[in-house]
């Protein structure tokens, strides 16, 4: 798969003290996190982001991506014990895991919880490790008309499927390259939309923005009812748990094919851009209730639909990474934030990665491999115990959070005035949370913009003016153009459809 | 028809085109005029999806009119305790302008702690310590961060 040279030096860079730390905290922190209601893993990883400036590549991306992985699994735990999944991807979790709890089984569904993810986390990982390398060789077909297309369709797929809602989905996403376009302009070298403003020279920081929009709508979400923010979810259920940890071998060998089925379906959702851990889930959920020979166990503390909701919601993360290290297409909000944390570590999404930068990249991937085995063993050691977590109030946790907003915010370029665009962007990430308006395709917008605008100046140049036949005459970006307009119109065509069945039945 | 029985989307997309036409006209004084092109174009397709927004809102607020239904209405009813968390961060972030991070932050937990309902001093305060230690020893000793 690589060359003798590049094995040494990933196994020289994985067992470094910086390595094992990162591993260590980005797991830990995940699970913690992710076991809390309504923190994710993505506001975690957009909170840490600005510790990572002054870490190495691999550390900083191992620990971003333990976070991501972990924190699916930390949301099992508050799930299974106190029926709140602890991030979207875990509402499936609910249905099977608290039925066990009330059953006395509690024990039991962590443990089914625990090594369902890592069997879901360790089998997308692999193929990570094996698709992403030949998938990365595409990207040398790609000059600047391509990169253009590749952004588009980074947005205009994030736009339908990240939310319920294509034209706020594509709206936001178009806000997102607006947004992209302030500061100096990387070709002609003007000012654009600073408004004097020295912070906005160099244009919207991603990472204040990305706190704005995904951490801060969290704690003004709790100032709604300040009176509620005292109260602790742990101390009003009853968290008490019995049973066994570990099945039986014999049902251990019945879960197996579930689990198999659930990795390759979350791995493949995974690696559609835009469609995140929940779907994964659900769609791993649905086909194990097909398959089942016990389908009547199923909403009653079904071990089989447990293990296909957590394998397939964690199998979603390593899959969310194909597309994201090979093409720049991230997969999942979380994994947009992660580009944001390539981009930032002079890493460039393509085959570069794995080339010229091998040793980094598959330090960074089997780092993710090694998180997700560690991840298992943390669980099954403390998952019993992380439903404390959930016993601290909002009111404490909020303003512990809303601190690190804003040291984070100040610690890229040691100014005040991205913590003011943080605040800003918190502002307008409740309101978009309030009326429905996906932040994921607007951040994805914000970053991809430079690259959008980069390629299309460029490619008109290249063009000699005559865009339409330049573009017409390369087979990749024929390809791109086609996947494009399926992307956009294939949610069309599927909407008018049901109206259309569902005008004939009436 | 009473404004709230209007649906958000409307609003959204009113507001949007009116500053899409005033990012559209700024454009026009650009240095280099080639500087204009992609920054127009992005506002013309968030024009244009503002503006579909602003029609299907219409129709969604003669469809709930029609069946006495519920539209998606701005949030004004969590409005005061969201102005309060708003407020609370603009002064916070004034503060550690005008103070410096770790005064600034000493006042704001625990004020921030005993709005949000915590009575329990003993906890307000180690909390509220244990962070400023946490940050210290994180950002300026290890990453070695000026602060505010």
């Amino acid at each position: 798969m690589f060359a003798e040279g590049v094995l040494n030096a990933v196994i020289q860079n994985l067992f470094t003290l910086d390595v094992l730390i990162a591993l260590l905290v980005g797991v830990c922190l995940g699970m913690v996190i992710g076991a809390m209601p309504g923190l994710s893993g993505t506001m975690a990883i957009a909170l840490l982001l600005p510790i990572t400036y002054s870490m190495d590549a691999a550390p900083a991306l191992i620990m971003l991506m333990a976070i991501y992985t972990s924190a699916m699994t930390g949301g099992s735990i508050s799930a299974i014990l106190l029926h709140t999944p602890g991030t979207p991807g875990n509402a499936a979790t609910a249905i099977e895991g608290y039925p066990m709890t009330k059953q006395g089984r509690g024990l039991e569904a962590l443990g089914i919880s625990m090594l369902s993810s890592t069997f879901g986390g360790v089998l997308s990982a692999i193929a990570l490790l094996l698709i992403a390398p030949p998938l990365a060789k595409v990207s040398l077909l790609f000059s600047e008309p391509e990169n253009f297309l590749v952004a588009i369709f980074g947005l205009t797929i994030i736009g339908s499927l990240a939310g319920e809602d294509m034209i706020k989905g594509l709206l936001c996403g178009a806000i997102g390259l607006a947004l992209a376009t302030v500061g100096i302009d990387n070709i002609s070298g003007t000012l654009r939309f600073a408004f004097g403003q020295n912070g906005l020279y160099s244009g919207i920081q991603m990472v204040p923005a990305m706190i704005g929009l995904f951490s801060i709508p969290r704690v003004l979400a709790v100032c709604e009812k300040p009176k509620e923010a005292n109260k602790s979810l742990a101390l009003e259920s009853d968290t008490s748990l019995s049973g066994r940890l570990f099945l039986s071998g014999k049902e251990y060998k019945r879960l197996l094919p579930v689990a198999l089925m659930s990795s390759i379906i979350g791995t493949f959702v995974g690696i559609l851009p835009g469609a995140g851990g929940s779907i994964g889930s659900w769609m791993s959920y649905d086909r194990a209730k097909r398959m089942s020979k016990h389908k009547e166990e199923f909403g009653n503390g079904s071990i089989e639909g447990l293990c296909a909701c957590e394998t397939g919601n964690n199998a979603v993360t390593g899959g969310a990474f194909i597309p994201l290290l090979t093409l720049a297409i991230p997969g999942s909000p979380a994994a947009a934030v992660c580009l944001g944390a390539l981009m930032i570590q002079g890493l460039v999404p393509g085959n570069r990665l794995f080339t010229q930068q091998a040793a980094t990249t598959y330090t960074i991937l089997f780092g993710f491999l090694i998180a997700n085995i560690l991840m298992g063993i943390f669980g099954l050691l403390i998952s019993k115990y992380a439903v404390k977590v959930t016993a601290i109030p909002n009111s404490i946790l909020m303003p512990c959070v809303l601190v690190l907003c804003f040291i984070g915010s100040y610690a890229i370029n040691a100014s005040m005035f991205d913590v003011y665009v943080a605040v800003g962007f918190g502002v307008i990430g409740y309101l978009m949370e309030k009326l429905k308006l996906p932040a994921a395709p607007l951040i994805l917008g914000l970053i991809l913009g430079s690259t959008a605008e980069t390629g299309f100046r460029l490619s008109l140049v290249m063009a000699n003016g005559n865009p339409l036949v330049y573009y017409f005459s390369r087979p990749v970006c024929i390809i791109l153009m086609v996947i494009i307009v399926a992307t956009i119109a294939a949610p069309i065509i599927s909407s008018m459809m049901k109206k259309k069945n569902e005008s004939a039945a009436l | 028809m009473r404004l709230k029985n209007i649906h958000a989307d409307v609003f959204i997309g009113i507001l949007l085109d009116i500053a899409c036409v005033y990012f559209y006209m700024l454009a026009g004084k650009f240095r280099a005029s080639e500087s204009a092109m992609w920054p127009r174009a992005c506002l013309i397709i968030v024009a244009l999806l503002s503006t579909m927004l602003i029609f299907r809102g219409i129709r969604l607020t003669q469809q709930a009119a029609k069946n006495n239904g519920a539209v998606l209405t701005l949030p004004f009813q969590e409005l005061p305790g969201v102005a309060g968390g708003v407020v609370m961060m603009i002064l916070y972030a004034l503060l550690m302008n005008l103070s410096g991070f770790f005064i600034a932050t000493a006042i704001f937990m625990p004020v921030g702690m005993f709005m949000l309902g915590q009575r329990r001093w003993v906890v307000m305060l180690s909390v509220t310590v244990v962070m400023e230690l946490f940050v210290y020893f994180l950002f300026v000793v290890q990453l070695k961060l000026r602060m505010p």
